[in-house]
C-alpha cells in the first residue's frame, strides 16, 4: 500500500462507497437504455461520474479522474440535450464503467491504476468531439480562458481571481444545441460471456489475458472484505444490551455473595431466579442484535447482475430484462461474498439456456423481451433466492440422455428417475463442462459449483420447470451460518446433531417393513422407495439394539431414511470448528446446555464414505451382537 | 486569524461521505474541531434553520437540493442570509463559477485542494467578514 501511506483509511472509505455508487451507475445504464431521455437518470449518471472523480482526486489517481471526467462531459452534453443517447455512445459508456471498476481493483491493491485503454479514452473524446465539429463552442462574455482539460493538474488556472473578477458580472451563457451522432470502435458482441462476467465484476483484473499489474491481490482485498458498514442505531442496541447484561451480573455477583453467606430464605432465591431469567433474555437478545450487525442488503449484492445479464443477453443476441425483487431482504455478509458467484451462473445460466432467442419466442407466441427474475424474501429461519427465466423450460427427457451419452448415468438409473432427479442431473460434475468451461477465467464454472457452494452455505437448490414456461431455480439459505439449527439424535446413549435443514420427517421403523432390494435397505414411504442407513453403520460401530426410529432426510441429490436408536429434540448450535483435528464425517462440536459435547455430523461425507452403490445391506440392521458386517461396495 | 477555530461551527455538506470526511478532517488539520454534516441540500438547510452554524462548506452536485440551490435558499433566507458559504466542486467551469458568484458565494474552491488552500480561502473569506 506504499503508493497510498497515510491514506489507507480514505482509501477504504472511498472504494467502499465507490464501489456501490458505480454498481448504482451501471443499473441507471441498463434502465437508460430503455428509457434514454429520462432527465432524472442522466442526471444521476452524471453525478455518479462526477462523485467519482471528485474523491480520485484527493486519492491523486489522475488516470481515474481523466476517465470520469471524459465520461461526465460526455453525460453533461446528454443531460443538456446537446447530443443523443445512441446504441453506439451507451457502448462506449458501458466500457467506460468497465474500465472504472478496473482501476477500482487497482487501488484495491494499493497500487495508482495506469491509463485507460487508448482506445476508450479516443472513443470517449470522439464521442464528446461530435459538439466541436458541428457547432459553435458557447462562450462567456466575461473571459476569455481557455477550458481546462481536467480538473486536478496542480497548475491549473486561477480560479480564484476568476471569481473574483466574474462575480456581479453579467454573463451570457449561450445555449448550444445541437444532435450529433457518434463513432464508437467498441463491440460488446466480440467479448465472451466470462469476460462481460469479468468485467462487470471488476474484481478479478489480474485474471484476465494480457494482464500486466501487480498480481497478489488476495492479501489486499482481504482487508477490503473484512470491513462492514452498520448502522448506528444497531450498534447502539449491541451497547445498550451489553450494559444490560453488565447490570444483571452485578446483581448475581452479590446474589452469590449472599448465599454464600449462608442466605437461602425464598426472597433470596427468587431474585436468583430472576436475574438468571433476565440474563437468559438478555444474552440472547444480544445475541440477536450481534448477528444484526452482520446482516446486510442482499439489494447490495444484486445491484451488479442487471448490467451484467444486458451485457450477456447483448452478446447471444436476446432482449432480457433482469427484474429485481425483494432487494431489502438482509443476509449475513459472509454469504453475500460467497452468493455471488453462484447467482451470477444462474443469471447466466438463465440467459443463456434458459429464455429462447427473440424468433423462437415469437414463433411459440411469447414477447420478444424474455424476463429474468432475481428475487430475494425471507421465509421463517431462511431465506430464499429465487432465479427464474421465462424461457422454455428443461426438458427431462433430453437431459437424462445427455447424462447417458456422457456415461453420467446408467441405462437403468435413467429408467427409474421421474422429473425432479431428472432436472438435477444438471448438478452432476461433468454434465455442463462443455458449455462452461472457459480458458479465459479459469474456474471449473458449473452448475456443480453453483451447488457445492450453496452446499457450504448448508444451503440447498431446487429446480422447478415446465416445458414452454419457463424455468425456476429455489436456493433456501439460513439466516445465519453461526447458529445451525440441529435435530439431536441417539445412538445408544449417544447423542449426535445433524442439521435440521435436511431433516424432513421422523418416522417409526418397523423391521418387518424394510425390504432388501438389490442388495440394499429400502423402506417405502408413500409410495417413494428409500435407502435406509443405519447411523451405527455409517459410523462403523457395532449396532447395540434394533434402530426404532427413521429421520427422513433430504440433501439435493438424494433422500434417505437414517435409522436411529432415539431423538432428543432440536437444538440451536453455535457451531465450534474443530480446525486442525477433522474426523472424517464430523462438521464440528456444538455443547448442549448441561455442558455436554455433541459432535455434528456432515451427512454428505458419511454417506459418500459408502461408495458408489449406496446401498447398505439389510442384515446390518439387525442387532447381530458379532461382527460387524462388511461395507457395501 | 482573529477567530478561534474552535468555536465556529461548521456544516459540510457533499452526498458522498467520504468526501465529507475528507473536508471534516482538513478543517480538523485547521484546527475548526466543530463541524457537523448533511448529505444533501435539503437536509442542509433544514439544519441551518434550527440555527447554531456559523459557516458552510458545501458541494455543488447533490441529489434532492444541489449546492447552488442551497446557497440561493440560504441567501434568500433573512435569518441565514449572512452565513459564509464556501463553495466546493470538481467542476471547473466558467458558467459554474459564474453562477456561484452572482448567487453569492464567499468562496469557490476546486477539487482537488490541500488544507494550505482550504485555509487561503477561509482567511480571504474572514478578512471580508471583518471588513
Amino acid at each position: 500500500m506504499s503508493e497510498f501511506s497515510g491514506m489507507e483509511d480514505l482509501l477504504q472509505d472511498f472504494l467502499v462507497e465507490a464501489t456501490d455508487l458505480l454498481s448504482d451507475v451501471d443499473n441507471k445504464l441498463v434502465d437508460l437504455e430503455k428509457t434514454p431521455h429520462d432527465k432524472k437518470l442522466l442526471n444521476d449518471i452524471f453525478r455518479g461520474f462526477h462523485t467519482i472523480k471528485g474523491g480520485a482526486g484527493f486519492l491523486n489517481a489522475s488516470e481515474l479522474v481523466t476517465l470520469c471526467h471524459l465520461t461526465e462531459n460526455l453525460f453533461d452534453k446528454f443531460r443538456n440535450g446537446e447530443m443523443a443517447v445512441t446504441e453506439a455512445a451507451m457502448d462506449i459508456v458501458m466500457a467506460a464503467t468497465g474500465a472504472v471498476r478496473d482501476m477500482f481493483s487497482y487501488l484495491e491493491r494499493g497500487s495508482q491504476p495506469p491509463a485507460a485503454d487508448a482506445e476508450l479514452l479516443a472513443g470517449l473524446k470522439a464521442a464528446i468531439a461530435g459538439e466541436v465539429k458541428t457547432t459553435k463552442v458557447p462562450t462567456t462574455a466575461a473571459i476569455a480562458t481557455p477550458a481546462p482539460a481536467a480538473a486536478g493538474g496542480a497548475a491549473g488556472p486561477d480560479w480564484d481571481k476568476l471569481f473574483q473578477v466574474v462575480a456581479g458580472a453579467p454573463a451570457a451563457t449561450a445555449a448550444a444545441t445541437t444532435k450529433a451522432e457518434v463513432a464508437i470502435h467498441h463491440d460488446v458482441s466480440s467479448e465472451t460471456p466470462e469476460q462481460i462476467i469479468q468485467k462487470a465484476i471488476g474484481r478479478r483484473a489480474s485474471d484476465k489475458p494480457g494482464y500486466q499489474g501487480p498480481v497478489g491481490r488476495r492479501t489486499e482485498e482481504k482487508t477490503r472484505d473484512n470491513s462492514i458498514r452498520v448502522d448506528t442505531s444497531r450498534l447502539d442496541q449491541v451497547l445498550n444490551l451489553s450494559g444490560e447484561i453488565g447490570l444483571t451480573k452485578n446483581r448475581l455477583t452479590s446474589l452469590r455473595s449472599d448465599i454464600i453467606n449462608g442466605r437461602n430464605d425464598t426472597d433470596t432465591l427468587h431474585a436468583l431466579d430472576q436475574a438468571v431469567s433476565q440474563l437468559d433474555l438478555l444474552v440472547s437478545d444480544l445475541q440477536n442484535a450481534v448477528m444484526k450487525t452482520r446482516m446486510q442488503p442482499i439489494g447490495r449484492l444484486f445491484q451488479k447482475y442487471p448490467r451484467i445479464a444486458r451485457d450477456l443477453a447483448r452478446n447471444l443476441g436476446k432482449d432480457v430484462e433482469l427484474v429485481l425483487a425483494g432487494e431489502d431482504t438482509e443476509i449475513d455478509k459472509t454469504m453475500i461474498e460467497d452468493l455471488s458467484d453462484p447467482i451470477i451462473h444462474l443469471i447466466r445460466n438463465a440467459v443463456d439456456h434458459g429464455v429462447e432467442p427473440p424468433a423462437e419466442r415469437l414463433a411459440s407466441g411469447k414477447t420478444e423481451k424474455s424476463e429474468v427474475r432475481l428475487e430475494a424474501r425471507q421465509e421463517g429461519d431462511h431465506i430464499v433466492l429465487i432465479v427464474a427465466d421465462d424461457g422454455r423450460g428443461m426438458n427431462p427427457e433430453r437431459l437424462r440422455a445427455k447424462a447417458l451419452e456422457k456415461g453420467l448415468i446408467t441405462d437403468e438409473e435413467a429408467n427409474t428417475m421421474d422429473e425432479r432427479q431428472s432436472y438435477n442431473l444438471i448438478f452432476l460434475p461433468g454434465f455442463s463442462t462443455k458449455e462452461f468451461a472457459s480458458d479465459v477465467s479459469g474456474r471449473g464454472v458449473g452448475m456443480d459449483v453453483v451447488k457445492t457452494n450453496i452446499q457450504k452455505l448448508n444451503g440447498s437448490i431446487e429446480i422447478r420447470s415446465h416445458a414452454g414456461n419457463g424455468t425456476t431455480f429455489v436456493i433456501s439459505l439460513p439466516l445465519t451460518l453461526a447458529i445451525l439449527p440441529v435435530l439431536l439424535v441417539q445412538m445408544g446413549r449417544q447423542p449426535f446433531a445433524v442439521p435440521l435443514s435436511m431433516v424432513r420427517e421422523i418416522l417409526p421403523i418397523d423391521l418387518a417393513e424394510v425390504q432388501e432390494v438389490g442388495g440394499r435397505a429400502t423402506m417405502v414411504v408413500r409410495g417413494e422407495v428409500l435407502p435406509v442407513y443405519p447411523m451405527s453403520y455409517l459410523l462403523g460401530w457395532s449396532p447395540e439394539g434394533v434402530p426404532e426410529y427413521g429421520v427422513l432426510m433430504q440433501t439435493a441429490e438424494n433422500t434417505f431414511i437414517l435409522a436411529i436408536d432415539g431423538f432428543m429434540g432440536r437444538e440451536d448450535a453455535v457451531i465450534k470448528s474443530l480446525d486442525d483435528f477433522r474426523p472424517k464425517g464430523v462438521a464440528g462440536v456444538t455443547t448442549l446446555s448441561n455442558g455436554q459435547i455433541v459432535l455434528i455430523l456432515d451427512m454428505k461425507e458419511l454417506l459418500g464414505a459408502l461408495g458408489e452403490g449406496r446401498g447398505v445391506p439389510r442384515s446390518s440392521f439387525i442387532s447381530s451382537k458379532a461382527s460387524l458386517p462388511e461395507k457395501a461396495a | 486569524m482573529a477567530v478561534d477555530p474552535s468555536k465556529l461551527k461548521f456544516l459540510v455538506v457533499d452526498d458522498f461521505s467520504t468526501m465529507r470526511r475528507i473536508v471534516r478532517n482538513l478543517l480538523k488539520e485547521l484546527g475548526f474541531t466543530n463541524v457537523d454534516e448533511a448529505e444533501d441540500g435539503a437536509v442542509a438547510l433544514q439544519k441551518l434553520q434550527g440555527g447554531g452554524f456559523d459557516f458552510v462548506v458545501s458541494d455543488w452536485n447533490m441529489p434532492n437540493m444541489d449546492g447552488l440551490t442551497l446557497l440561493q435558499r440560504v441567501r434568500a433566507d433573512a435569518a441565514l442570509k449572512h452565513l459564509p458559504v464556501l463553495m466546493i466542486t470538481a467542476e471547473a467551469k466558467k458558467e459554474n463559477i459564474i453562477a456561484a458568484a452572482q448567487s453569492g458565494a464567499s468562496g469557490y474552491i476546486v477539487k482537488p485542494f490541500t488544507a494550505a488552500t482550504l485555509n487561503e480561502k477561509l482567511v480571504k473569506i474572514f478578512e471580508k467578514m471583518g471588513a
